[in-house]
């Protein structure tokens, strides 16, 4: 069920973000909100095929967005590992684990895709990249982080049920 | 003198009873009294009244208020659909005000050949300037053709599907056009900027650079028909050991509400790629 999911949901996900979310900006920044989908979902202990999800997430993105293909996909898959790394081995507090691995993945996404650009010949100015893109962009994932996560909870929790055991 | 018999007694006396009474109406003493005497009864009817209405309520109220219910939700109904309706039709007038618009511009330039398309989503990233339309390669459309609006230069074709295309902004940054400042009499080039800003950028520095300058596309590079409007100059900067002088420019195009373009699509951009491997 959750394999079959994937596709609406990343598919709608793409739709919200090219429409909607890319236009509240702050400064020339914007939410990522695939990038916020994908860790908070790998942020689920329940959930199976993860990475199917990643691997689609980066696929749909890379094929929408005009920046390189590899961003998209290296830097959802890096975000995954990240979220499953910190599950399993760090804390057991998962909203403290959505920022932080929201902060890392978005400072990573932003700074990916700016080195990928300048070596590709496009004149962007570090200053300006950081001032008016990496630090709003992350600041806008922050705040969405939290709503994000309870969607994403809420649906991992109807597709994977956890069972109660006393 | 004859007696009066009882019974002429007493007909005089009721005549004179009557006489008395009418003469007390006519001058409005009888008021008060028939007030006095009608009013218990006005207050009886008014309480019978109000009790045979309640009871006629109490059978007939409850299905007058289904009925309302009834009502109510298929008014309700009406209303949403209407606005709906209305929502719609002013959506409607707004694409056609736009059409009628990009109609107007192609009717202007004859030998060009047009495509309308409508803006149906942007980039994904922050870092780059583009926008979907929903035309593609199915319309005739192909990568490099020039995109307009009524106003002026919109941008360029940059990937194209079969049912929709990429088109690269002007406010790009890695959008380099070639233009012409036409009160100067001169050349340069135009630059997007992460921000959505674009300037001028390479112009000879001994030129004298006015706000209000027009630029328009110079078609130098075969990358974009010549003589497209892309905006007016402001702020020109100029430092004393610079090579070239610069400027910054308020684009026509309103890059943040465009809804939709025009693809020229007999435009065949040159090539350069297979000179540069």
């Amino acid at each position: 069920m959750g394999v079959f999911l994937a596709f609406p949901i990343i598919f709608i996900l793409v739709l919200l973000q090219t429409t909607l979310v890319n236009q509240l900006t702050l400064l020339s920044g914007c939410a990522d909100l695939v990038l916020l989908w994908i860790v908070a979902w790998s942020l689920q202990k329940q959930v199976r095929h993860a990475w199917l999800w990643v691997i689609l997430a980066g696929i749909s993105v890379a094929f929408v967005s005009a920046i390189p293909w590899y961003v998209p996909v290296i830097c959802y898959a890096g975000a995954a590992y990240l979220a499953k790394l910190v599950n399993q081995r760090v804390w057991q507090s998962p909203i403290l684990m959505m920022f932080m691995v929201t902060i890392v993945s978005s400072i990573f996404i932003n700074v990916f895709t700016f080195v990928s650009l300048v070596v590709q010949g496009v004149n962007i100015g570090f200053q300006t990249g950081l001032v008016q893109v990496i630090i709003p962009s992350t600041l806008i994932n922050l705040l969405l982080a939290l709503p994000v996560y309870a969607v994403v909870k809420d649906t991992a929790q109807w597709l994977y049920p956890v069972e109660v055991t006393e | 003198m004859k007696k009066l018999s009882p019974r002429t007694l007493q007909s005089i006396t009721i005549g004179l009873v009557v006489l008395g009474i009418l003469v007390l109406a006519l001058s409005g003493l009888l008021n008060q009294i028939v007030g006095k005497a009608i009013d218990p009864l006005v207050s009886v009817q008014g309480w019978f009244a109000s009790r045979v209405q309640a009871v006629v309520e109490f059978f007939t109220i409850p299905r007058d208020v289904a009925t309302l219910r009834e009502e109510n939700a298929a008014l309700q109904n009406q209303v949403s659909q209407l606005q709906s309706e209305l929502l719609e039709a002013r959506q409607q007038l707004t694409e056609t005000d736009i059409l009628y618009a990009l109609l107007d511009y192609a009717r202007s330039r004859p030998d060009n050949k047009y495509v309308a398309a409508s803006v149906i989503g942007r980039d994904t990233s922050p870092f780059v300037k583009y926008i979907i339309i929903n035309h593609g390669s199915d319309d005739g459309i192909q990568k490099g053709m020039p995109v307009v609006t009524e106003q002026g230069l919109v941008g360029k074709i940059e990937a194209v599907t079969a049912s929709a295309a990429r088109v690269q902004l002007i406010t790009d940054p890695g959008s380099i056009i070639n233009v012409r400042i036409e009160e100067a009499q001169t050349e340069g080039q135009v630059e997007g900027s992460v921000t959505g800003d674009v300037s001028l950028e390479m112009v000879d520095p001994g030129i004298d650079l006015l706000e209000g300058d027009l630029i328009l596309t110079s078609g130098l590079g075969g990358v974009y028909p010549s003589d497209i409007l892309i905006g007016q100059l402001i702020a020109p900067q100029q430092e004393e050991n610079d090579l070239f002088q610069s400027a910054s420019i308020q684009p026509v195009v309103d890059f943040v509400n465009l809804r939709a373009v025009l693809i020229i699509t007999n435009f065949k951009p040159v090539d350069y790629s297979p000179l540069v491997d």
